[in-house]
């Protein structure tokens, strides 16, 4: 009787354990084994704290096999310099994998070679962001690829010439027709490739930490998470994605801008969108995940380094004179927010 | 039957024309309708997220939310649905469109609200987290020299706490009242803009300014214009609404009326038709018929006569007219009287009648008529040549052998025959006048004959 008993609460044991690592893994898609391994609920009794689930389901109602089809499709299309009307760009040009996809430089170059106006962006994390773009002015990934698509220095390309192009290329269409696209057209390119946009997220340790794994985090890390919340860090750069959910004025406690003549129009933010005073020197919030490796920071890459960044938007942001400790440790625990390799 | 059929056929063709006014109308309905309860829809969910915007400002104001995810992702929903709420209203009708501008700006008004209650939010949240921090830095400084100082820095972050839970301005004056304390120029050693005193007055500022506007703006936020349009738009929509259903149901009356109306007029001028057609008939047989005995009469058979000729003439084809004067009705007349007489007629009518009936159906159309008198005619209106003389004569034998029959029982014991003069036409003549005269001399010589028998007419017979 005793046997029996302990026999059924062992296969109980296992199918829960089953399902539980089934479910985490589900969550975080593509973590690999080894952080499975990490956050493995025999470690941690609380599987995670937060109520939402980490991941926003972009998948609807839609067989696993093809979502990863339209990802490839999408990450091929992101990579292919064709989609450019020069043929030398792709979106890949400026968002590069293993630079955060982000390029590195202070201003990416146009297919004329001129540096744009803003720094490029990280795009990994973007399936988090409310707003796209330094100012926020794109309210969904559609509209700034259209954008991107349409500006005459960079891909300068025609939706209906694009699809007509990529109609000619056999390889295309059945790669289309076997991610379940009808057709190929503005709506299915776009669709294919923001799809692989939002397949970019992955886990950090923070992420981990955050689901209960204490032992993601050294201790120097745990305090800088203390005192990013402390100093109010996470008043603007909270939520799921740390920012991308509000604007917030650049220097709000000292300008940002002290010298007037040397004002571009790119450093009034918002307000070159709108033309409304409220909006002058407002930027969308960026994310910080992933931010130890998206080098320069802010829109006119005045940071160089990690640490500037955080220095400037303590005096500017804060009004606060940091001390070096401070800034350090902060600095630790941004860099806990790589995602996991 | 020709007629029935053509009534059938009127009623069939007016409701075939009556299908395409329904589908149109039906069609109509259905239109309005779907489109209504799009539109319907989009501005219930509008006036939901709406509420809920309200509900996740209020949320993040509390502290109960401290990120602004959920509110981020309310907004995205929001102008999603509003923009779909703007192409929907502007491609269905016309005449909302103002409320459609109105709404629409004050959409956008209240997204940029929302943007700067984050925006301020934020620096708000991060004023009380730092003020109180401050605080704790500056008690090691004052304390050992102005205890006062120390008073003031704790009631300005106490005020700065309660101002958020009682939202009560005075608390704010109160603030500022001490920090111009705080700014007093005895202190000046201490008020350098990197000293922990100047930080503090300045965020302190910062927050009482950011405050302000704050409440401001969640006032106007809480408000909701937005609400107040959207409910004067689902009202004018639900009475537009309402206004379509009344017409289409006035349409759906007047329709129902003005075919029941056609209907009914369809109905009457049927049966009108059908009465005068009665008459017409009625009249006609009044006209054609001999009254006493129902045989046509002396104008119809002329007319019978005339056409007869006509299409004999064409087909070379021969008519007979066996001409029948009864033999001893006198007698039964002047004994028994005018009644006796009619009824003695109308036998013998009935008789002819009877034997014209038994042989119409298999040779040719026969024509039998009282001209007046006891005076009978039959009248064969088309023979062919072959015919003619076996027909003629064998009608001829059973007429005179049926005029010889007995009587009914009160006038047996008369006895009743007939002489027959029998002409042809053409042969005899190609007018009526004269072959009713050669069939009258061929009866008057039956007559001289000895009665009881026919006679053809012979062209001898016209020279006495």
């Amino acid at each position: 009787m005793q046997a029996s008993y302990s026999v059924t609460s062992i296969s109980i044991l296992n199918i829960s354990l089953y399902w539980i690592s089934g479910f985490i893994s589900s969550m975080l898609f593509s973590v690999t084994a080894h952080a499975l391994d990490a956050i493995s609920p025999l470690n941690t009794p609380v599987v995670y704290r937060e109520s939402k689930p980490w991941l926003k389901s972009s998948v609807q109602s839609e067989n696993k096999q093809l979502h990863e089809l339209k990802i490839q499709l999408g990450k091929q299309l992101f990579e292919d310099s064709n989609l450019s009307s020069s043929g030398q760009i792709s979106c890949a040009t400026c968002h590069i994998a293993s630079m955060g996809f982000s390029d590195g430089r202070d201003f990416s170059l146009d297919n004329q070679g001129n540096p744009l106006p803003y720094n490029t962006p990280s795009i990994q994390y973007v399936a988090y962001n409310y707003y796209f773009g330094w100012t926020g002015r794109f309210q969904n990934l559609q509209d700034h690829l259209d954008a991107l698509m349409l500006n005459p220095n960079l891909m300068n390309r025609d939706w209906t010439k694009l699809s007509q192009d990529l109609n000619q290329n056999n390889e295309y269409s059945t790669s289309f027709k076997d991610a379940g696209y009808n057709e190929i057209s503005r709506v299915s390119i776009s669709n294919a490739i923001i799809q692989y946009e939002y397949s970019l997220a992955r886990p950090s340790r923070y992420d981990l930490y955050l689901l209960g794994d204490e032992r993601q985090l050294t201790e120097k890390e745990k305090q800088g998470y203390f005192l990013f919340k402390e100093y109010g860090c996470n008043s603007c750069h909270q939520g799921i994605n740390l920012g991308g959910n509000l604007r917030q004025k650049f220097g709000i406690m000292a300008s940002i801008f002290p010298n007037t003549d040397k004002i571009k129009t790119r450093d009034y933010g918002y307000f070159t969108s709108t033309q409304q005073d409220e909006d002058r020197f407002y930027f969308r919030v960026p994310s910080l995940r992933n931010v130890s490796n998206t080098a320069p920071y802010f829109h006119n890459s005045s940071a160089k380094t990690l640490y500037q960044a955080i220095e400037i938007m303590f005096i500017k942001q804060l009004g606060i004179s940091p001390s070096d400790e401070d800034l350090m440790l902060i600095e630790v625990f941004l860099n806990t927010l790589e995602p996991i390799q | 039957m020709i007629s029935q059929a053509r009534q059938v056929s009127t009623l069939i063709i007016a409701s075939i024309l009556a299908i395409p006014l329904l589908f149109i109308y039906i069609n109509a309905e259905m239109d309005n309708m779907s489109v209504s309860r799009e539109l319907d829809n989009l501005l219930l969910e509008i006036r939901h997220n709406n509420t809920e915007l309200s509900e996740l400002v209020l949320r993040s104001r509390s502290q109960l939310d401290q990120q602004y995810d959920s509110l981020a992702n309310s907004q995205l929903k929001f102008s999603d649905t509003m923009i779909r709420f703007k192409t929907s209203l502007l491609t269905s009708n016309n005449e909302m469109n103002v409320h459609a501008e109105v709404v629409y700006s004050l959409y956008e008004v209240r997204m940029q609200q929302l943007e700067q209650f984050k925006s301020l939010n934020a620096q708000i949240k991060n004023a009380l987290r730092y003020l109180p921090k401050l605080r704790q830095q500056l008690r090691p400084l004052l304390s050992s020299n102005n205890s006062l100082l120390l008073e003031a820095v704790d009631q300005v972050v106490s005020g700065a706490l309660n101002f958020r839970l009682f939202n009560d301005l005075t608390i704010l004056d109160h603030s500022n009242e001490l920090l111009s304390l705080l700014e007093n120029p005895r202190n000046k050693h201490l008020l350098n803009s990197n000293s922990p005193l100047g930080a503090f007055i300045k965020h302190a500022r910062n927050f009482q300014v950011t405050s302000k506007i704050e409440q401001a703006l969640i006032n106007s936020i809480l408000s909701n214009q937005l609400s107040d349009e959207l409910l004067l738009l689902e009202k004018n929509l639900a009475n537009k609404k309402n206004k379509e259903i009344e017409d289409t149901k006035n349409i759906k009356k007047i329709l129902i009326t003005y075919s029941s109306f056609l209907l009914l007029l369809i109905i009457v001028f049927t049966l009108n038709r059908f009465h005068l057609i009665n008459r017409v008939l009625f009249h006609k047989s009044l006209s054609e018929k001999d009254q006493l005995t129902s045989l046509n009469n002396r104008r119809s058979f002329i007319y019978r006569l005339k056409r007869s000729m006509k299409n004999v003439k064409q087909n070379d084809q021969f008519g007979a007219l066996i001409f029948i004067d009864l033999d001893g009705f006198k007698i039964i007349n002047d004994n028994l009287g005018h009644n006796a007489g009619d009824i003695v007629l109308k036998e013998i009518a009935k008789r002819l009648q009877n034997y014209a009936d038994s042989i119409q159906s298999f040779e040719t159309p026969i024509c039998v008529a009282r001209l007046g008198g006891d005076e009978f005619v039959v009248l064969f209106e088309q023979l062919n040549r072959e015919d003619v003389s076996r027909i003629t004569v064998s009608a001829a034998e059973n007429i005179v052998a049926t005029c010889a029959r007995a009587l009914p029982t009160p006038y047996n014991s008369y006895p009743l025959s007939a002489s027959i003069g029998i002409s042809l036409f053409p042969d005899h003549g190609d007018d009526v006048k004269t072959i009713l005269n050669c069939a009258d001399k061929a009866m008057y010589f039956s007559k001289s004959k000895g009665k009881n028998r026919f006679t053809f007419y012979q062209p001898s017979m016209h020279t006495d």
